[in-house]
């Protein structure tokens, strides 16, 4: 069913191989063959097509990473110690990221929770209204199964027995009768009636040992004999995942049905919202809306997210590996122009890791196992790095030069991983000093913000890029702050300092800093402007400092990772050029055999080639004309090669090109109109053509015309 | 011989103003003596023009025996049905609260002979009313039902079941001509609303401003419950005209808010009626209460900021692109693919003048904002997006994974399925015959091009 596919709006992948396995593990699913995709698997962001049938051999390994034979004969112990550390890392990220995620959520549910347990008690009299909460959910959809599952269990565990949840989605119920019947048979507990069909459907719901007791599925009534049974049940939430994809009337309707059982069933509506309040109420009758008492829930999952985000996972004490400048700007980009999504986000991060480790083999040197002193290939792969060779050639061009310390980098071992762990320890002090940093920017951004409103906040997760790229030094962000600083007043100064206690811990640098001030000794005017000049010139100073480039490491290559052209194809995939380069310059994927096929085309690029010349509306016979004559000229030139050669076609082993780009000159017309045919048809499903008929340029009859659907450049 | 004596009417008339007539015309009407009733009678009238309570307090003053069905809890026809028999076969056994639910019927044919067999088992002595409260919210056509009820009469072999059909839309034009008694309820005028708006006892105004209050004394709480009904009524009659649920309910949403002045002692009321002053001073105070629009609830981003619990724009921005791909999903909507190129292209062509047939001026004269949005090809919208996305973006996959997120909160939707016919497969969302539509009002699209800076206006010819 690939139609559903297309239908979601969820990004859906093909990883192909092993490494997809790794990805899945996290919100994706593996699926076995052309096993249909059911609703159940519509949100998932990820989905593995795996052949069915003849299913690869496993291989023996445990683990699916595999040898880089080609960069560094590699063993298979090393390639053991890539994969263990690559895990090692990968828990890492991911239990902060879970916690990062469920603490986003956290407070929403929180709140949907005190909500539902403060709304009123059903029968209180006949004007009470259905209280209906609105979960402003945000427009990534994957993420809303997760969220509203949580919420239900939230709400279960704390209200044990007294409030029962129940999720539905109405995006595959079509009428009311479906709707309720799925609320139904999920709080009775029954089976699932499939069919449209009454009588099976009630022999599924109704409550065994009952057998006299006929009535339909969706009847409310048997969820009012079900709750007077059950006693301790003091609430009914139904929470509707996705209450503005739902067609046409079916949202109000339920909203009727629920409304005229609330005084026997005291049901709690919660409704999931993917657009803004604006829109929503717009699809909901005035008159519905009369009915209900509702309120509105923010799921708040983003800037702060993202900012502690950049906290605890890149640029922490523990971290390994450093996201490049790059990679992060096109990160942000896709995360600001196309998803709004945090779970894409951090599972880009998570990608980004697996390739550095999967790819790299000098990726075991960020914990590097005993046995690499003796690997002479890694350590002349080491050498041959090329922020360490500038490195090496900037010590041999200084006039005082440290020989012996060159010399020994280049031909002992131990010294060059000595070298590179003293980088390490670099690299960490670097990160910890662009964190500061970047916090400090921050706290000053706030206090300078009370004190002029028309800037804008730039956040962390923006700044990010540039402060490692160490452009953000001397930047017109940064000399603005700096000079907001030399016109502090005494209260902003207090603000100030106020906002580095609360951001900084006492050990660091800025906090010592700080508390060099001693503000409340200083009175008068010029004791303040001496004070102000001491602090923007520290502040001048420590940014200078500590804003410099990461490319200043050597050994970089091997912290930070930077590719950025590996994700953005990986994630988004430019699908529509990759199919008009393929008919267009076929060449580029076909391994042509010989080199005089490299200028012969498929017939269907010979198509493409000529639909591309044409206007809106293509007459057939000339399409025809054009497409015979194109290779009637070729049989002209090729006649006289193919009498000293013999025909190749008619050979056992031809290769799959030459199957697309036949000699023309074995064809006869009609073969060579039977390749038109396939021509025209091929690029007709391919979306590119549509018959029509056309009584255009004053003719009577009819002219049978193919009309080009495909826009140029888009 | 009629159950009630004219004295008796015109205590029940207190207390529904303005009933008597409809009192009278069911007391003469309706009969303990199973011969002499209709088999179907129809109370009519709008919303909230008090037919089922008058219909119950008279079943409940003349003691008849009756089954009381509300149609807008089943959700189709069949539904009802069974809890028709169900109810009538549980007449006359031990406990008449617990319902047979033995038969399910599925069509009239069916239901007539099942009632039938119902009605022997029965025998009824005295005469039975089914009671169909709101038969026009079924929820499934019910307008072949409503021909059965009436006509059910030559259907049945057994007597004593007479049908009240409660409804308060308008009657199936089948059914306009045929003779059955009908009672009708006119919509109540203003000073008949307020004399029921004022029927409020003192203990449930009391509940309505919480259960502890114990400021005032009955007498002045009827006092202020009866100057604040003439507010309201002054107020919001206008607007509901005489829905007098909308009105109780808005009654009640205001009261704790208008009232609080004098529970604060801010305002002092009296028990007799010349204290005017005080109302005087409560009106004042209360002003805004009433002009705002925050009781109305006509949508809910009203009320939201009306009462500034969330801020409702803000935190749930969609994807930049997003909102781009819907600006371009309206402009291929609301403009004519002829004026394209003058309105995207800056190429010379497109500063030629056209020149407009008679035909397409006439067409040109209504706003195409009034029309409902044309359909549109996938590749205008690609075509129209890239002409106003400030920069030149390649179509990755991100770009139609939201286009199906639109397409799935149901902001743009897809027309014309399986439209076609020339054998392609008709469900091909991304099929380039495949058209779509923009499903969202000019209000928002102008709010969302705000967001991202883009001035729709200039492509738009009107």
């Amino acid at each position: 069913m690939p139609t559903s596919v297309f239908e979601t709006p969820t990004k859906r992948k093909v990883v192909s191989g092993v490494l997809a396995d790794q990805m899945s593990s996290g919100d994706g699913e593996l699926i076995e063959g052309c096993e249909l995709i059911s609703d159940r698997d519509v949100h998932k962001t990820c989905y593995v097509i795996k052949q069915s049938g003849n299913a690869r051999k496993k291989a023996k390994r445990s683990h699916p990473f595999i040898r880089l034979d080609q960069s560094i004969p590699e063993t298979d112990d090393y390639v053991e110690d890539r994969w263990s550390l690559y895990t090692k890392t990968i828990t890492n990220i991911q239990t902060k990221l879970e916690s990062l995620l469920n603490d986003a959520d956290e407070s929403t549910l929180h709140r949907v929770w005190k909500y539902v347990t403060s709304t009123q008690d059903y029968h209180h009299d006949a004007y009470t209204l259905l209280p209906v909460g609105l979960v402003l959910a945000g427009a990534n959809i994957s993420s809303h199964m997760r969220l509203f599952t949580n919420m239900s269990k939230y709400i279960e565990q704390r209200e044990a027995q007294k409030i029962v949840t129940v999720v539905v989605t109405l995006r595959d119920a079509s009428t009311l009768r479906e709707a309720l019947r799925k609320i139904i048979s999920q709080l009775v507990g029954q089976r699932k009636a499939d069919d449209e069909d009454e009588i099976t459907a009630r022999m599924t719901t109704v409550p065994e040992g009952d057998q006299n007791d006929r009535r339909l599925s969706y009847d409310l009534d048997l969820l009012v004999d079900w709750f007077v049974k059950q006693g301790r049940v003091e609430k009914i939430v139904v929470i509707i995942q996705d209450a503005d994809g739902s067609d046409g009337d079916l949202l109000p309707e339920v909203i009727r049905m629920l409304c005229v059982y609330r005084d026997r069933l005291p049901f709690v509506l919660l409704l999931g919202i993917a657009t803004t309040l604006p829109i929503f109420s717009t699809k909901i009758p005035k008159r519905t809306m009369r009915m209900i008492d509702f309120e509105s829930f923010d799921v708040l999952r983003t800037d702060d997210s993202l900012t502690r985000l950049l906290d605890e996972i890149l640029l922490s004490s523990s971290t390994q590996l450093l996201l490049g400048p790059g990679l992060f700007r096109s990160l942000l980009k896709r995360y600001n122009n196309h998803t709004k999504n945090l779970e894409t986000f951090t599972s880009a991060i998570q990608y980004a890791y697996m390739t550095h480790f999967f790819a790299n083999p000098l990726s075991i040197i960020l914990a590097p196992p005993k046995s690499v002193v003796n690997s002479e290939d890694h350590i002349i792969a080491l050498r041959t790095i090329p922020s360490f060779q500038s490195y090496v050639t900037d010590w041999t061009s200084k006039e005082e030069c440290d020989t012996e310390h060159i010399r020994g980098l280049l031909t002992d071992s131990t010294a060059v991983l000595a070298f590179v762990g003293s980088c390490q320890k670099e690299f960490h002090k670097f990160v910890s000093r662009q964190s500061e940093a970047l916090k400090l920017l921050d706290v000053l951004q706030d206090a300078s913000s009370t004190y002029s409103s028309t800037t804008v906040k730039r956040t962390r997760a923006e700044l990010y890029a540039d402060a490692i790229n160490g452009t953000l030094r001397g930047s017109p962000i940064v000399r603005e702050l700096v000079m907001f600083m030399t016109k502090m007043s005494a209260a902003t100064v207090d603000n100030l300092a106020r906002l580095i206690d609360q951001g900084f811990d006492k050990n660091s640098v800025i906090r010592k800093m700080r508390d060099s001030w001693n503000i409340g000794s200083m009175n008068g005017k010029a004791s303040h402007l001496k004070l102000i000049s001491n602090i923007s010139k520290a502040m001048q100073e420590f940014l200078d400092a500590n804003l410099n480039s990461y490319t200043d490491i050597v050994f970089h290559e091997l912290f930070v990772f930077d590719s950025v052209s590996l994700c953005e194809n990986a994630f988004a995939p430019r699908y529509r050029a990759t199919i008009e380069k393929a008919l267009m310059q076929p060449a580029y994927y076909l391994c042509q055999p010989s080199e005089a096929a490299r200028f012969e085309k498929p017939f269907l690029s010979v198509a493409h080639a000529l639909y591309r010349e044409s206007g809106t509306l293509i007459n057939i016979y000339d399409y025809w004309t054009a497409f015979h004559q194109f290779f009637a000229d070729k049989c002209d030139t090729e006649t006289l090669d193919n009498d000293s050669l013999p025909a190749t076609n008619e050979d056992e082993g031809v290769d799959y090109s030459s199957r697309l780009t036949p000699s023309p000159s074995s064809f006869s017309e009609s073969q060579t109109l039977a390749l038109f045919y396939r021509a025209i048809s091929e690029l007709k499903y391919l979306g590119f053509l549509k018959e029509m008929s056309s009584k255009r340029g004053g003719n009577k009859n009819t002219v049978a015309v193919l009309q080009k659907l495909v826009w140029d450049g888009l | 011989m009629t159950y009630l004596t004219d004295n008796r009417l015109q205590e029940l008339t207190l207390e529904f103003p303005a009933r008597y007539n409809q009192f009278d015309l069911l007391n003469s009407l309706l009969s303990k003596d199973k011969t002499t009733n209709p088999t179907a009678i129809a109370l009519v009238g709008q919303p909230s023009s008090g037919k089922s309570c008058v219909l119950r307090r008279f079943l409940q003053e003349v003691q008849f025996s009756h089954t009381w069905l509300s149609c807008d809890e089943c959700v189709t026809l069949r539904v009802l049905l069974q809890r028709i028999l169900a109810a009538l076969r549980a007449i006359g056994t031990q406990d008449p609260n617990k319902l047979d639910y033995s038969i399910l019927c599925h069509n009239s044919t069916l239901f007539v002979a099942q009632l039938n067999d119902t009605l022997r088992n029965l025998a009824l002595e005295e005469a039975h009313f089914v009671v169909l409260d709101r038969i026009d919210e079924l929820g499934e056509p019910y307008e072949s039902f409503y021909q059965l009820i009436i006509k059910i009469g030559n259907m049945l072999r057994y007597d004593g079941i007479t049908f009240i059909l409660v409804s308060s839309g308008s009657e199936p034009r089948s059914s306009a001509t045929t003779t059955f008694p009908h009672i009708y309820f006119p919509p109540y005028s203003k000073a008949e609303s307020l004399a029921i708006l004022r029927k409020e006892s003192p203990e449930s105004i009391r509940s309505m401003l919480g259960s502890t209050e114990r400021k005032l004394s009955d007498v002045q709480l009827t006092s202020l419950w009866s100057s604040y009904s003439q507010v309201i009524i002054d107020t919001y009659f206008p607007l509901y005209g005489p829905d007098m649920q909308q009105l109780k309910a808005i009654v009640r949403r205001v009261f704790p808010t208008y009232a609080k002045p004098v529970l604060d002692g801010i305002v002092g009321i009296l028990a007799s009626n010349g204290n005017y002053h005080g109302f005087v001073k409560l009106y004042k105070i209360n002003q805004p209460l009433l002009t705002s629009e925050e009781f109305v609830r006509n949508s809910f981003v009203s009320y939201v900021q009306g009462t500034g619990t969330a801020d409702s724009t803000g935190h749930h921005e969609m994807p930049m692109y997003a909102k781009y791909l819907l600006c371009a999903a309206y402009l291929a909507s609301y403009s004519k693919p002829r004026n394209d190129i003058r309105l995207f292209s800056r190429i010379r062509e497109s500063r030629r003048r056209f020149r407009n047939t008679a035909k397409q001026k006439f067409k040109d004269k209504i706003n195409s904002r009034n029309l409902a949005p044309s359909p549109f090809e996938y590749e205008r919208l690609l075509a129209i997006f890239q002409c106003i996305v400030p920069d030149r973006i390649d179509s990755v996959t991100d770009i139609q994974t939201q286009v199906a997120t639109l397409s799935t909160l149901k902001l743009i939707t897809r027309v014309g399925i399986g439209s076609d016919s020339s054998g392609g497969s008709s469900i091909d969302v991304l099929g380039s015959r495949t058209k779509w539509r923009v499903n969202v009002s000019w209000d928002i699209i102008l709010q969302i091009s705000r967001d991202i800076k883009l001035q729709i206006e200039n492509y738009l010819m009107d």
